[in-house]
């Protein structure tokens, strides 16, 4: 009977191979298949006086072809190439925002500073003014759309992140299930499709975020995401939330699970789709909205300073071309927030004013207490000032004025200050009315007919508009030592009042009531200079010019920056992050794609493998088969001998 | 290695996918012709161009400006035509009128003319550009910057202000001159002083517009020729007989101007005699002036009318008593009086004066010879009479339109001769300056004509360096794109072809 017994056990074995091989062939497809194989071995042999007779085949294992080192590879190498790829992806938004070079920002300040060139060139002309306005708006709406879309971005990375938990919290209940049902199948036991699919959403949860797993005895995997933060223990998964920034309501953070107070974890998180649209926020969306704002409010507070300082077709002094931003001189700035878990009472009111646009940089800045020591960050750089004097007084850091308006900073407190930070979205052009643009200057001055002396005096400009009272004045050369000639002048008003005076210097500054100006040559004395009022002048465009001039000086970020280089080299750091991005996008899907075919030039199905295969094992089966034949077929000898 | 089945489908279509969007951006930039199609293909050059193209688009501002100023300043230009053809006309007024041929009826004729080339010159002061604004009224370009006052004369309601134009990232252009500069304050004489006759002088003196070679603080002088006297600085008293208290009177033109007897100190110098006199020009309009040791007198307004110095004694009781005056009149028998009268005629000496009165210079005149006061040199040509006087000014500024009307006003009042010579010099010598301020004006107008074509050269220099740079940095090398594009579709077409080929060889081919 061993024969039959023999070839039953073949049979069976080949069979259970064979529907392995197709089990294998059938996932050829499937996402995180290991392929699986039989282990056979033989039956305990049967013992007789001459030896041990064998007694067929059995199956000992069905394993899983499986690398753990490869599987780990592969979980790493999803993490950075979705980190990248996400990065990638974002960073590419921006940048194709910034990318048209024939419109966008750069062409409307060219245009709008072209059209303050039609001014000057024509500043009489009420439809040169027009343009100059209509071309204002043009930027303004430039800056706010631009301002829009960034924003639209900001959004749109808070509802990535949402959606991104939402994912995260499925797979770690779904990764806790299968626990579960691992842990019930006995240790023992090779669950090899439930192993698969666990492996396969932890993978799939690497896309999200970078893991690491600890194996348990139980069967069980634990999963850590993070620094080290538990996701899954066993059959229990904590879930993510995201919630407001403590420091800045408008920023989405990522905080964990933990009793009845979530814990942020949002700077302890990295890799995967999350650490990539964290990245992208902090190196990229928040640097480029930071510097549009810092353009936004540079441009419109030194181009107001200047318009300032002109006269309009009224013969007033000249308002606000572009709506002041917000921080710009009273009122104060609102964009102070103190951070969620202050604790002076009653709430601190902190003022801050930018003092120097020009001075003023793209960055946040964080205030602290911290004992008695009051200490300002600026964020995107981390460079620390410790604030001396305050808050008894107020302090200068960077253009901004800061002082303690009320109430009580308490030890531990912090305030963000993002003194730009609605400056793009509200740029706006402030007068409406083309007489009102400031094209000349307030003041003019002329040698009298009757001088006799051959000196020059230089228009006056305007340097104080609060001193100027568009009286008139007269300076009168005088010769004091009497020896004949010019040594000193007088400034007379116009009720004869001296109000200034001094030596007469061929060529130097005169200044008296909020104006500058010089007389050239020898005056002889008595000659008479008249400074008044540029009443009617409407052809002047002294100050048109120096507003035109504002374009390519260099009078943001502390002097180094004009507007054009400012928003220039904003448009190349984004390039070349973006370059970067995809560089490494690159790389990292390269170092995945290698990763994969580790792991898959191990676990992988080949059907030409599996295809001989069963060829193999149709043979043995038809052997086998063969066996049963050959079993019956000397059952049959034996029965007919019998039989006989 | 063993290699999966997902893995041999995945490599190739991984293969198919790369060589396709390798192909569809090559395809864009073929169809763009730029070579940068985002800041991230080129960060560097992509900032480069945001700036080059910034740049261009201001320098061709620049070129429009440039457009403007050259406009403007070309309507100056022609402008300054008329205003010299009108000048020089006037001019030639200026020289007819001397020509003593005329008649009182040719001189006002003239006159007439002077007036309607005034006119004119108000008319052109007044000229408008193409949007409205008066060129020459400084920085009020809607006001009218020379109007015509009622009682003759014009006035300048406009300012000295001068619009500049940007011409280049550092260069500024005026593109108006203002009128004060062309016709307001146009210096008389020579520019930096002015010589005039008075209208009073007799003689056929005239003065010439002279030099100065000095530093000149504005002192004023004046020039007469007075009629020198013999008189000496001794009053001689010689009382004989009984004492008497004797006295002598001096009177100019029957004026007493000083008194003195014997018994007081009389005046010891001429300079205290001239002070006398001084004291009572008011009355008799004589002054006195001591030059060179020798007592001088002048009509305070320049006349030839002979001055009559008259000495007379009093208190004398003896026939013997004497008294020999100051200009030498021995006067006796107690109240003899002696008269003398200066001579008119040819004034054959000068004395220079300064504005307080002091002498500064005097000596014998020669026609022709120039007399140097202080830093200036001034010559008079002719024969001024003795009473005749000229004055040295600071030039100052006269505007041309008081100039013309000065020697209209002097031809319609009828003046001839050396008078209206030297009224004709004056003018002459204003207009020339008026000419003159007009021409540097001009000079100044052409100079900057020719900056602002200058300028356009350098900025067309300038444009065509940085469209080198553009396409240097953003233009597409399309031999280089089309023969890579060729490329990619190859590498695309071999990666499809064994893709295929690959697929069907499978073991199950044969498994039948």
């Amino acid at each position: 009977m061993s024969v039959l017994n023999t070839g039953i056990s073949a049979l069976l074995a080949t069979q259970r191979s064979l529907s392995i091989a197709s089990h294998n062939i059938a996932n050829v497809n499937t996402e995180g298949y290991t392929r699986q194989r039989v282990d056979l071995t033989t039956q305990e042999p049967q013992p007789l006086g001459s030896g041990f007779i064998g007694s067929g085949v059995k199956i000992a294992a069905i394993q899983r072809v499986y690398d753990q080192f490869a599987v780990g590879q592969i979980r790493t190498s999803t993490s950075a190439a979705a980190q990248a790829d996400r990065y990638r992806a974002l960073a590419e938004q921006v940048n194709g925002l910034l990318a048209g070079v024939d419109s966008g920002l750069m062409k409307s300040m060219q245009n709008f500073f072209d059209s303050v060139q039609g001014v000057a060139n024509d500043p009489a002309s009420q439809p040169a003014r027009q343009v100059m306005i209509s071309q204002a708006e043009n930027l303004a709406a430039q800056f706010q759309q631009m301002d829009a879309q960034l924003r639209t971005l900001r959004n749109d990375t808070g509802s990535m992140l949402e959606a991104e938990v939402t994912e995260i919290n499925g797979l770690a209940r779904a990764i806790a299930d299968v626990n579960r049902r691992i842990m019930e199948a006995g240790r023992d036991s090779s669950p090899n499709d439930l192993l698969d699919r666990r492996d396969e959403m932890i993978r799939q949860l690497s896309e999200h975020v970078s893991v690491s797993t600890v194996a348990q005895d139980d069967g069980s995997v634990s999963v850590f995401i993070g620094s080290g933060q538990s996701l899954v223990a066993g059959i229990e998964a904590r879930t993510l939330t995201t919630v407001a920034a403590l420091d800045d309501p408008s920023r989405p953070e990522i905080a964990i699970a933990n009793g009845n107070s979530p814990v942020v974890i949002t700077s302890q998180l990295s890799g995967g789709r999350v650490g990539g649209i964290l990245e992208f926020r902090t190196q990229i969306l928040e640097p480029t909205q930071g510097a549009l704002n810092q353009l936004a409010f540079g441009l419109a507070a030194t181009f107001n300073e200047q318009h300032a300082l002109g006269m309009d077709m009224t013969g007033a002094l000249g308002g606000d071309f572009f709506v002041a931003p917000e921080g710009a001189g009273p009122p104060p700035t609102t964009a102070v927030i103190a951070h969620g878990r202050n604790t002076g009472s009653p709430a601190a009111a902190l003022r801050v004013e930018v003092v120097d646009a020009g001075a003023l940089g793209a960055s946040d800045y964080r205030l602290e207490r911290s004992g008695s020591g009051y200490t300002l960050t600026r964020l995107d750089d981390g460079a620390r000032y410790a604030l001396a004097g305050f808050p008894a007084g107020a302090v200068q850091v960077d253009g901004l004025s800061i002082a303690l308006d009320a109430g009580v900073i308490a030890d531990g407190d912090s305030f963000l200050i993002s003194p730009a930070r609605n400056a793009a979205r509200n740029f706006a052009v402030a007068i409406s009315d083309p007489v009102r643009i400031a094209a000349a200057a307030p003041a003019r001055a002329g040698a009298a007919l009757e001088n006799t002396g051959g000196a020059t005096i230089a228009q006056p400009e305007l340097v104080d508009p609060d001193a100027w009272g568009g009286g008139g004045y007269r300076i009168v050369a005088l010769d004091t030592d009497t020896d004949g000639a010019a040594d000193s002048y007088e400034v007379l008003d116009a009720d004869d009042n001296v109000i200034a005076g001094g030596a007469f210097v061929d060529g130097e500054a005169i200044a008296f009531a909020g104006l500058r100006t010089t007389i050239s040559g020898v005056p002889h004395p008595g000659d008479v200079f008249s400074v008044g009022p540029n009443t009617g002048g409407v052809s002047d465009n002294r100050n048109a010019l120096a507003l035109a001039g504002l374009q390519n000086a260099r009078i943001l970020g502390g002097g180094a920056a004009s507007y054009q280089s400012l928003y220039t080299a904003t448009v190349g750091a984004v390039g070349s992050k973006t370059q970067q991005a995809q560089v490494n996008a690159q790389v990292q899907e390269a170092g995945l794609g290698r990763a994969v075919a580790a792991r898959e030039s191990v676990s992988g199905v080949n059907l030409e493998e599996e295809a001989a295969a069963i060829l193999r094992l149709q043979q043995a089966y038809q052997a086998a088969a063969q066996l049963i034949a050959t079993s019956s077929m000397m059952f049959d000898s034996l029965i007919a001998v019998v039989r006989r | 290695m063993r290699i999966s089945t997902a893995q041999m489908y995945q490599g190739g279509l991984d293969a198919i996918l790369q060589r396709q969007s390798g192909l569809a951006r090559t395809q864009e930039q073929i169809s763009t012709g730029k070579r940068i199609l985002s800041p991230a293909d080129d960060p560097a050059g992509a900032a480069n161009l945001l700036g080059i193209r910034q740049s261009t688009q201001a320098v061709q501002q620049y070129q429009e400006n440039i457009g403007a100023a050259r406009a403007q300043l070309q309507l100056e230009e022609s402008t300054f035509g008329a205003v010299n053809q009108v000048f020089d006309r006037v001019r030639e007024f200026g020289l007819q009128a001397i020509n003593p041929a005329l008649s009182d009826a040719d001189r006002r004729s003239i006159a007439t003319e002077l007036r309607q080339r005034l006119d004119d010159l108000i008319a052109l002061g007044n000229t408008r550009n193409a949007s409205g604004e008066y060129l020459f009224a400084g920085f009020q370009g809607h006001t009218r910057p020379f109007v015509a006052e009622p009682g003759g004369g014009v006035r300048f309601e406009g300012d000295a202000g001068q619009r500049l134009l940007q011409i280049g990232p550092d260069r500024q252009i005026a593109v108006n001159d203002s009128g004060i500069d062309l016709f307001m304050a146009v210096p008389r004489g020579n520019g930096v002083i002015a010589t005039l006759a008075y209208p009073e002088n007799g003689g056929d003196g005239v003065i010439l517009p002279g030099t100065v070679t000095g530093a000149y603080s504005g002192e004023a002088w004046s020039i007469t020729f007075p009629a020198a006297t013999d008189a000496t600085a001794a009053l001689d008293f010689q009382d004989s007989g009984a004492a008497d208290d004797l006295g002598y009177t001096l009177a100019i033109d029957g004026v007493a101007v000083y008194s003195v007897t014997s018994s007081e100190t009389p005046a010891a110098t001429l300079d205290e005699v001239a002070d006398a006199i001084n004291a009572a020009t008011g009355a008799t309009g004589v002054r006195a002036l001591v030059a060179d040791g020798t007592l001088h007198l002048v009509r305070t307004t320049p006349s030839d009318r002979p001055i009559e110095v008259s000495e007379s004694m009093t208190g004398a009781s003896d026939a013997t008593d004497v008294v020999t005056g100051y200009f030498g009149s021995v006067l006796g028998d107690g109240t003899s009086s002696a008269t003398l009268t200066l001579p008119a005629g040819d004034g054959m000496r000068y004395v220079v004066e300064d504005a307080s009165g002091q002498v500064v210079a005097a000596g014998p005149f020669t026609s022709g010879e120039p007399i140097a006061i202080g830093p200036a040199r001034v010559a008079i040509e002719g024969q001024p009479r003795i009473g005749d006087a000229f004055a040295i000014e600071p030039a100052g500024t006269q505007d041309v339109f008081a100039t013309i009307d000065a020697l209209a006003d002097a031809l319609e009042a009828g003046l001839s001769g050396p008078a209206l010579e030297n009224v004709a010099n004056g003018f002459l010598a204003n207009i020339d300056q008026a000419m003159e301020a007009v021409r540097s004006v001009r000079a100044e107008v052409g100079a900057r004509l020719n900056a602002l074509d200058a300028q356009a050269l350098t900025n067309e220099d300038a444009l065509l360096r940085m469209e080198t740079s553009r396409s240097a940095l953003e233009d597409l090398d399309y031999a280089e794109a089309i023969t890579r594009f060729g490329r990619e579709m190859v590498a695309l077409e071999a990666a499809q072809r064994s893709f295929i080929q690959i697929q069907r060889l499978t073991l199950f081919e044969y498994l039948r």
